[in-house]
């Protein structure tokens, strides 16, 4: 393995070796604290712009398996790890770590101190930029100052094109801000006759395929730099058919209903915090990406009301309407990775959708 | 919180091949909590070995007596306790405390249970009982049906798949179990089963072996909340016992969908059997199907909690503690140094901890032991890396004392039959056979195919055998030098590829400013400003151990259990820090092994988990400056290294714990054991040896105190000893030992008390004699002469047990005082 460093555009440096692609990257550093699931970690899209610290210290242990995917086309800028393994599980065709990170072009730098990456993370108070090269000369941290990292990420990865990932049940309609592929998994195991369509679907787009109901996707980035188009879609939709927001989806969903949507200090990744359940005084856990929380002091109390809360940081982790069938979670209740004790959410969607078919 | 005045702990006893010093620790802590929440705390044991139980400001009433249902009983109408803690105490306390249940004792005198409901303790006393609730609520078992004739049992392998094990239902004699490889195995196999069955059936049942062997430890409070603390995966597949595998913490060959999976099972199971506090819950999980089965629950504390307790960095017994009084998660503080509402937070790694086995005996008998499904192994010690290997070769290396070559040479001269053998066959040195075959060529599959051990091993391994191979190959070099430092691999093992002594491969080290960092073990992976005082050395770039404040004594732990030892040394050196703590001394123990109470919060103030070598007690006298440096006798390597170097500190040998050899003629010995300080001779009783009822060859492994005899032979033979006593350089623990001819008590010898003696004496007299030794080893104005040793509590017994059937070796084996594995102490009425 060839040296390769992590700089940091406060001038740090920290020496490693290389994996994956050779090419050189740049994005911002956070770290996730997620023991399990790197190939769902490293395909998740929301991690577009970014590149990511695992802090658990080995990865790559069962290779790539071809059923856990995210998405297919993985948009991370890299990846960071203490140890790698270089495994591939299968006599038939599977990839180790390494090999698919080539493929897919995506840097690697391991064999690198990642817990003193994750404490000068947590202390930095604000995003850093970082990037990985193979010299960390003065000309690499030019380059690292001059990027300008772009804040139209979910235009980059949603789908281009509507497609359908037809079912035998409930019609749902998926707006892909950024899709995870647990997303369509959930509601596959739940026979949905899903169709998936770009962020910028109008609210006619999205009624004219009389969806039973409507599911915002999580997504990368900033929610207010997704086009204020798609916060119109969310107030003519959450009158007419049940919503429910996951991620980015939550984020918009509070803006489109008045509330502010703040950055985290440091950004949120992992899958070990306790998160209550406001109503039964349950604690759960969860898959947690995140950047940005909704500001509970502007939260109208008049239209929302918020259904979680991470016990930690007491943020908003999650959202319903007062008057329409909609409501919103911040953390990832499809899991993959993370556990699986708020995947009632989905079916809690599809009760939603039936009481309203009922009614109809 | 529920008011609880008094609480009884069912103790463990003494040690044996299943259980040994795990439960000492997490007792001691929860012993704590309850004490400082104004409980009365009530253990009863029979361990001469307990640190807890020695401990009178923790243990209210400590009561030493057989763990019987009647004693328990008596116990009861003594102090009328409100509750009984059960987890404490491994399966026999489940068992006792089902048997108060069924005399009615609880009911009547209205105790409550702490942590597990009265069903529980009955469905994990009852296999089969557990079996039909899990299958009720539809956890994933094994497979197994009933039938009562070949064709019918010829079909249901079928469906199953072989192998598959034939058992008989209500089975005449012995059970019968046979493995059937392939149909033609399966007749016979049935007609023996059906001839052994009173109901003239036999089951077929799904065989596990060969499954990946997965371990989960959860957590559950009075409301409902649970929490994952660990999963833990075994290297070695089913077949080979847990205890005697190598394990992995956290799993590293799982899949998320696979971990989820049985994070809920577990979950499941836990909240079925209304279990408050730990659960450790085993798991079989079949690499090509994806299936997974249920295998045990354990809802108490074993070698497994103990094992995630320390690798996590998250205070297991000081959360159970708090949960059997009633609080819930929510409410429990873990206090300073740790994050608010952090006892809620799942603990998750960013190091990797493996545990090996420590086998009972030498190296080279241990070679050839044989594993199975019974265990073998008689305790476990541990490394924690940053990567898989690292944690793996500082493992091997705590397990003995003196460095390990890996055993390479003796692999090397293996035919490839005998090899082969070694790999279909596991046996206690498997790995080096898997490096050995390694290194002649054998490919990952073929490896796996042969020992079903999943491939990410064999990536590991293949990274030693390299790096091994490097080292080799380029003797002195430098780049080889820094990746075996980032290995965790030890300048012994170092030096004795290389052909040098450690001594260079440190001052090159050092010419290259190859400087170890510390890193501690935190529950949160570095997202949270928590500290838990525990450390693991990594060549990084970031260093989180800082000095302690003086005065301070660093204390070498006696490292993974021994026959012969067991855990004496454990209690020597806990209490000798639990002394020099009271004495404000901030106290540091560098020690391996998971279970051993001397790594515990209260007693350590900081913890390095680091193989005692040479190089790393030189590190951390450098990081914390001790005053005073405690090591065990035994560690004559490191004594010889250490007087090497001009160290600040005073190096102080703890009392020898291996034996003299006395070859006396008669077994009428007995013994006067003293304390010397260098100018006082303190008597504290008189022992004799016991016939030993095992062999009649006479060797000192049970004792009676006081030895019978007269005050006025007692009177001259002290006279006698005393002068004997007064001629050692060294303050310790000493005995004189007679022999009885005719009427004549001929001295023959003198000899440091085995620690194991000491702790024995401890419990008899009621006082703390290694504390005792640490106050006059370290406290210039102590005045031994002033102390008044108490008589004996009565007269006691010491009774040592040994290994032996459990490990089916040959009855001629002697039961002499190095292969006692535990002991238990009794008060004659």
């Amino acid at each position: 393995m060839a040296a390769r460093y992590l700089i940091f555009e406060d001038g740090t440096t920290f020496a490693g070796d290389g994996f994956g692609s050779p090419a050189v990257t740049f994005g911002e550093v956070v770290f996730n604290t997620s023991m399990t699931g790197y190939q769902e970690i490293i395909t998740n899209q929301i991690y577009d712009n970014q590149i990511v610290t695992f802090t658990q210290p080995n990865i790559g242990g069962y290779g790539i398996q071809r059923n856990i995917y995210e998405s297919i086309v993985p948009t991370i800028k890299g990846v960071i790890v203490r140890s790698l393994s270089n495994v591939a599980t299968d006599n038939i065709r599977r990839l180790t770590l390494d090999q698919y990170l080539k493929q897919m072009n995506i840097p690697g730098i391991t064999n690198i101190d990642t817990r003193a990456i994750t404490h000068k993370l947590r202390d930095a108070g604000k995003p850093l930029k970082g990037s990985i090269v193979p010299v960390p000369d003065d000309h690499a941290f030019d380059q690292l100052h001059a990027t300008v990292l772009t804040n139209q990420q979910v235009a980059q990865v949603s789908t281009p094109k509507p497609y359908p990932n037809p079912g035998v049940g409930m019609s749902v309609v998926v707006v892909d801000f950024g899709l995870k592929n647990g997303i369509l998994r959930e509601l596959s195991r739940r026979k949905c006759n899903v169709t998936v369509l770009p962020y910028n679907a109008s609210a006619d787009e999205i009624l004219r395929l009389d969806p039973d109901g409507v599911v915002l996707s999580s997504g990368p980035g900033d929610p207010h730099y997704v086009k204020s188009s798609v916060l119109e879609m969310i107030r003519k939709v959450q009158e007419q058919v049940p919503l429910f927001g996951i991620g980015l989806g939550h984020e918009l969903f509070a803006l489109a209903n008045g509330a502010q949507v703040i950055p985290l200090c440091v950004e949120h990744h992992g899958m070990n915090h306790p998160i209550k359940e406001i109503i039964t005084d349950h604690i759960v856990y969860a898959n947690q990406s995140e950047g940005y929380t909704v500001d509970w002091s502007t939260v109208d109390r008049s239209k929302l009301f918020v259904t979680y809360t991470d016990m930690i940081d007491s943020s908003v982790q999650g959202l319903r309407h007062r008057q329409y069938p909609a409501f919103s979670v911040q953390f990832f209740p499809d899991g993959a990775p993370g556990p699986d004790e708020t995947d009632g959410l989905f079916d809690e969607f599809i009760d939603t959708m039936k009481r309203k078919e009922e009614r109809r | 919180m529920e008011k609880q005045q008094s609480i009884l702990i069912i103790g463990a006893g003494p040690n044996n091949i299943q259980h040994g010093d795990e439960v000492d620790s997490a007792t001691y802590q929860v012993a704590t909590y309850l004490h400082r929440a104004g409980v009365t705390t009530i253990l009863a044991d029979n361990n001469p070995f307990s640190y807890s139980l020695n401990d009178s400001s923790v243990i209210d009433y400590s009561s030493i007596g057989p763990l019987t249902v009647d004693h328990l009983i008596a116990l009861i109408d003594q102090y009328h306790p409100q509750a009984i803690l059960p987890t404490l105490g491994n399966r026999q306390a489940f068992l006792l405390t089902q048997e108060l249940m069924e005399k009615g004792i609880l009911r009547e005198k209205e105790i409550k249970l702490l942590g597990i409901p009265e069903a529980t303790v009955r469905q994990v006393n009852n296999p089969i009982l557990l079996e039909r609730t899990l299958r009720r609520m539809d956890a994933p078992m094994k497979k197994i049906s009933t039938v009562n004739n070949y064709p019918d049992a010829l079909e249901e392998a079928n469906k199953l798949g072989y192998p598959v094990i034939i058992r008989s239902v209500l089975p005449k004699i012995t059970s019968t179990r046979q493995i059937v490889h392939d149909q033609s195995e399966l007749a016979t196999a049935v007609s023996k089963c059906l001839s052994q069955s009173r109901a003239g059936q036999v089951y077929v049942q799904q065989s596990l072996a060969g499954y990946k062997e997965i371990e989960v430890v959860v957590q559950r409070d009075k409301s409902g909340t649970m929490m994952m603390l660990g999963m833990v995966e075994d290297m070695d597949p089913i077949g080979i016992h847990a205890g005697d595998s190598i394990a992995f913490n956290p799993a590293q060959t799982l899949l998320d969908r696979q971990i989820q999976d049985m994070r809920d099972v577990a979950f499941a199971i836990t909240r079925k059997l209304r279990i408050v506090g730990i659960n450790h819950i085993q798991f079989a999980l079949d690499p090509v199907s994806d299936h997974f089965y249920v295998i045990k629950s354990s809802p108490y504390f074993d070698r497994m909690v103990s094992f995630v307790a320390q690798s996590t960095g998250y205070p297991i017994a000081m959360v159970s503690a708090q949960l059997y009084l009633g609080k819930t998660l929510r409410e429990i503080d873990l206090g300073p140094g740790f994050a608010k509402h952090a006892a809620l937070v799942e603990p998750v790694m960013d190091h990797i901890a493996a545990r090996v086995p420590v086998w009972g005996f030498s190296p080279e008998q241990s070679q050839k032991q044989l594993l199975g499904t019974e265990k073998k192994s008689i305790g476990t010690v541990f490394g924690i890396g940053r990567n898989p290997a690292e944690a793996l070769f500082k493992a091997i290396e705590s397990r003995y004392h003196e460095p390990t070559d890996f055993h390479l040479k003796t692999q090397a001269k293996l035919s490839e039959d005998e090899l082969i053998d070694r790999l279909v066959h596991p046996h206690a040195g498997r790995l080096f056979s898997l490096l050995e075959a390694m290194r002649r060529g054998y490919t990952a599959y073929e490896l796996v195919e042969m020992t079903k051990i999943d491939p990410f091993y064999f990536d590991q391994l293949s990274k030693m055998k390299e790096l091994i191979g490097e080292l080799i190959e380029h003797p002195g070099k430098e780049p080889v030098l820094v990746k075996a430092k980032h290995n965790g691999l030890s300048n012994q093992l170092i030096a004795k590829l290389w052909e040098t002594t450690p001594k260079q491969v440190y001052q090159m080290m050092q010419d290259h400013n190859l400087t170890v960092k510390y890193k501690e073990v935190e529950p949160s992976a570095g997202e949270f400003d928590q500290h838990t005082q525990t450390f693991y050395s990594a060549y990084e770039d970031e260093n989180e151990a800082l000095t302690l404040p003086q005065p301070s004594a660093l204390f070498i732990g006696t490292g993974g259990l021994r026959l012969g030892l067991s855990n004496a040394g454990d209690f020597f050196v806990a209490s000798m820090m639990m002394q020099l703590h009271r004495q404000n001394y901030h106290t540091i123990i560098m020690n391996c092994n998971p279970s051993s109470v001397t790594l515990n919060t209260l007693i350590a103030d900081k913890r390095y988990i680091e193989p005692a070598s040479a190089e790393n007690v030189l590190s951390v006298v450098e990081i914390d400056q001790p005053q005073l440096i405690f090591i065990p006798a035994s560690y004559t390597n490191l004594l010889e290294t250490l007087k090497k170097y001009d160290l600040q500190s005073k190096v102080i040998t703890l009392p020898d714990d291996r034996l003299g050899n006395l070859k006396p003629k008669s077994n009428q010995l007995l013994a006067l054991d003293y304390l010397w300080d260098g100018n006082t001779a303190k008597f504290l009783t008189s022992t004799a040896a016991l016939q030993s009822a095992i062999n009649l060859d006479y060797e000192m492994v049970n004792l009676r105190l006081p030895a019978e005899i007269s005050n006025a032979e007692l009177t001259q033979l002290q006279n006698k000893a005393q002068n004997v006593i007064e001629q050692q350089v060294n303050p310790g623990f000493y005995q004189v030992v007679f022999e009885q001819q005719g009427m004549e008590y001929k001295a023959l010898t003198i000899q440091s008390v085995s620690l194991p003696e000491v702790a024995f004496l401890s419990k008899s007299l009621g006082i703390n004699l290694p504390a005792l030794l640490g106050q006059v080893v370290s406290d210039e104005t102590f005045n031994l002469a002033s102390v008044e040793i108490p008589q004996p509590r009565g007269t006691a017994i010491y009774r040592a047990s040994f290994p032996f059937e459990s490990l089916h070796m040959k009855t001629e084996e002697t039961p002499s005082p190095d292969k006692v594995i535990g002991a238990e102490i009794q008060f004659m009425d």
